[in-house]
C-alpha cells in the first residue's frame, strides 16, 4: 500500500508497480482512493499481486510492504502494519520516528529525486528502489510497467521517469547491501 | 465449495480499470451507440465509451443531462442498434421515467448504474411508474462486471425490455487483470420490430410507443387497456421463464447464513471463507440478479440455518427481499449500515474484513450459536 499527498504522484506509481507485475507474468488488482483532491489531498493505492487469480477484496485490512511518501494521512497505512511487515519511508519529508511495529526502511526520495532527475519524480525513486531492494520487480518489468502506465499527453516524460527508476534501483541496491531488508521477509 | 452462474473467460489478462474493462465488454458485445451525463462514479465509462465508439462507427453522446441521455438512447435503441445508457443514483432517478416508458414500448437497452453505495437498490429493481419491470444484475467485481454487461445485452435482446447492471466505485476504480473475450449465450430472436427503414414504402410501417403498437384510427381510438395486459403478459413470461442467478457458499450445514449482493458480497465471501477455516459453521449467499430475486435458492441455503445475517452499505434495502423469500420461517439480522467517507462516493469505511468478520460472529452469536473460543 502506498500513501502520500495528491500531487506526489503515488496514483502514477502504483499503477507502474500493478502493470510491471502483470509483465512479469503475474496477476495484479489495484484500488486508488483519492476523492476529488488533485493537490494535497490525501491519496492512497492499495495494490495485490499474486501467482494465481486474485481472491481478494479490494480494500485491504492488512498489507505487507508499505510506501509512505508523507507524513499526512499515514495512519491508514500504519493501522495496515504489522510485525511482519516492511515500510519504505520518504525520509526527506516524513521526518518524524514512525510509531510501528513493522520494519522501517528510509529512504530520503525526495532528496535523491532533487540530485539526480527532479523533485516530482521523487515516488519513482521509491519506487525504483522498493523493486530492487525487495526483488519484487525486474528493471524490465518495471520499465514496461512504466511505458504503459504514463498516459498519452506525459509521454514526453519517459525518459525522466526511466531515469528515476534507475536512480531509485541503485538506491534500493544499497539498501538490500546493508542488510536493510529483513532475511525473512525477502524470501516470501 | 461455490459455483458462479457466470463462466470464467480464458485469454490474455490485460490490467483495466472496471470503468474501461465495462466499456470494452459493452463494445464487444456489439453495443454501437452509448448516451450518458458524467457523475462520479459512472463518469470513466462514459468518456472510454467515447474514445472506443467512433472508431467502430459507433457514437458516443456527452448529452446535456441524463433526462436527454436516456432520451437519446430511447431512439436509438428502437433501430435495433445494441444500446447503453447509465449513470448513478441521482442521475437514475432522473431517468426513471424513460425507463418506464421505454419498457413498456418493449425496448431492449442495457442501464448501467454505478451506484454510490448499495442505496440505489430500491430504485434498481422498483423504479418507474406503472407496472414496469427490468433484470437487475450485481456483479461482485471487474470479471464479473464484465461478464455481466454481456449476459446484460444478451438478456434485453432475449425478452425484449431494458436490463440493468448495478455496479459501483469499487469496481468502477478497480484495476484488475481482466480478460475481455465476446460471449455467446445463444441465439436471439430476429429484431424484426426494429425502426430500420426497411418497411419504408410498403405500407407496413411500424410502432414502438408505450401506447400501443398497432396503428390507431380515428374511430377506434387507443386501447391502452389491451396494450398494458399484453405487455402484463409478457413480463410475467420473462420472471418466469428467467432463472434467478446466485452464488452460494458453505451452506449445507450453515448455523447462520449471510446475505450480501455487489462488491460488499466479495467481502462476505471472504470472510465466511475464512471463519470456516476457523471452524465457524457459517455460509454465505450471494444474490446475482436482484430481480428477479433469487427466493428459491435463499429458502434452499437456510434449511440447517437458525438465522439468516444480511450486509448492506446501505440502511438495509434487500433486507426487504430477504424476509419476503424468507416469509418469517428464519429470523433476518441486519449487520450492515450506510458509511461514507468525506467523499460520499459510496467508498464505505466499514468495508473491511475484520469489522464485517466480528459483525458476524456477534450474530452468531445473539443467534444462539456458541463458537467456542478464539472468535
Amino acid at each position: 500500500m502506498a500513501t502520500g499527498i495528491g500531487g506526489q504522484g503515488i496514483q502514477l506509481s502504483a499503477q507502474v508497480l500493478a502493470r510491471a507485475a502483470i509483465c512479469d507474468g503475474r496477476n495484479a488488482m489495484l484500488f486508488g482512493s483519492y476523492g476529488g483532491m488533485m493537490r494535497g489531498g490525501s491519496t492512497d493505492a492499495s495494490l495485490v499481486l499474486a501467482d494465481g487469480p486474485i481472491d481478494s477484496p479490494p480494500v485491504l485490512s492488512r498489507c505487507w510492504l508499505g510506501i509512505a511518501m508523507h507524513h499526512q494521512y499515514l495512519s491508514g497505512l500504519l493501522d495496515k502494519l504489522d510485525e511482519r511487515s516492511v515500510v519504505f519511508v520518504n525520509t526527506s519529508v516524513v521526518q518524524d520516528r514512525i510509531d510501528t511495529e513493522a520494519s522501517v526502511i528510509g529512504l530520503g526520495a525526495t532528496e535523491l529525486a532533487v540530485e539526480t532527475v527532479t523533485a516530482v519524480c521523487a515516488t519513482m525513486v521509491m519506487v525504483g528502489a522498493v523493486a530492487a531492494a525487495t526483488s519484487l520487480l525486474s528493471p524490465d518489468a518495471l520499465e514496461a510497467g512504466l511505458a504503459e502506465a504514463l498516459p498519452s499527453y506525459r509521454r514526453q516524460h519517459l525518459e525522466l521517469n526511466t531515469a528515476a527508476l534507475a536512480a531509485g534501483r541503485e538506491a534500493g541496491f544499497e539498501l538490500a547491501r546493508n542488510d536493510a531488508i529483513p532475511a525473512a521477509w525477502t524470501s516470501r | 465449495m461455490t459455483e458462479t452462474a457466470v463462466g470464467t473467460a480464458t485469454g490474455t489478462p490485460r490490467l483495466m480499470e472496471g470503468s474501461e474493462a465495462i466499456a470494452e465488454a459493452m463494445v464487444v458485445a456489439g453495443c454501437r451507440f452509448f448516451a450518458g451525463y458524467p457523475m462520479t462514479p459512472f463518469t470513466e465509462i462514459l468518456e472510454s465509451m467515447a474514445e472506443k465508439l467512433p472508431p467502430l462507427g459507433g457514437v458516443c453522446m456527452n448529452a446535456e443531462s441524463e433526462l436527454e441521455a436516456i432520451g437519446m438512447a430511447w431512439g436509438a435503441a428502437a433501430t435495433g442498434t445494441r444500446t447503453a445508457t447509465g449513470s448513478t443514483g441521482q442521475g437514475l432517478a432522473l431517468m426513471q421515467e424513460s425507463l418506464a416508458e421505454l419498457t413498456l414500448a418493449r425496448i431492449p437497452m442495457l442501464v448501467i448504474n454505478m451506484a454510490r453505495s448499495q442505496a440505489d437498490y430500491f430504485q434498481a429493481t422498483r423504479g418507474g411508474h406503472g407496472d414496469s419491470r427490468r433484470i437487475v444484475l450485481a456483479p461482485m467485481d471487474v470479471s464479473e462486471a464484465v461478464e455481466l454487461t454481456q449476459l446484460g445485452f444478451h438478456l434485453a435482446d432475449l425478452y425484449r425490455n431494458p436490463v440493468m447492471v448495478y455496479g459501483d466505485y469499487y469496481i468502477a476504480h478497480t484495476y484488475e487483470s481482466v480478460v475481455v473475450e465476446r460471449r455467446d449465450f445463444g441465439p436471439l430472436p430476429a429484431k424484426d420490430w426494429a425502426l430500420d427503414g426497411s418497411s419504408g414504402g410498403t405500407g407496413a410501417a411500424k410502432l414502438l410507443s408505450p401506447l400501443g403498437d398497432y396503428k390507431q384510427r380515428d374511430d377506434v381510438g387507443y386501447d391502452l387497456a389491451d396494450y398494458y395486459a399484453r405487455v402484463e403478459v409478457e413480463l410475467t413470461a420473462m420472471e418466469t421463464d428467467f432463472a434467478p442467478m446466485a452464488e452460494t457458499g458453505f451452506v449445507e450445514d450453515a448455523e447462520v447464513v449471510v446475505v450480501a449482493f455487489g462488491t460488499p458480497g466479495k467481502f462476505v465471501r471472504y470472510c465466511v471463507t475464512e471463519l470456516r477455516a476457523e471452524g465457524a459453521k457459517v455460509g454465505f449467499v450471494r444474490p446475482i440478479s436482484l430481480y428477479p430475486f433469487p427466493t428459491e435458492v435463499l429458502r434452499e441455503a437456510v434449511r440447517t440455518a437458525r438465522a439468516v445475517a444480511v450486509y448492506e452499505n446501505s440502511a438495509g434495502q434487500m433486507i426487504d427481499d430477504v424476509r419476503l423469500a424468507l416469509l418469517g420461517t428464519v429470523p433476518v439480522e441486519f449487520i450492515g449500515g450506510l458509511t461514507m467517507d468525506s467523499s460520499a462516493f459510496g467508498v464505505g469505511p466499514d468495508l473491511q474484513v475484520p469489522i464485517i468478520k466480528q459483525r458476524i460472529v456477534d450474530a452468531c452469536r445473539s443467534a444462539g450459536y456458541e463458537l467456542g473460543e478464539g472468535f
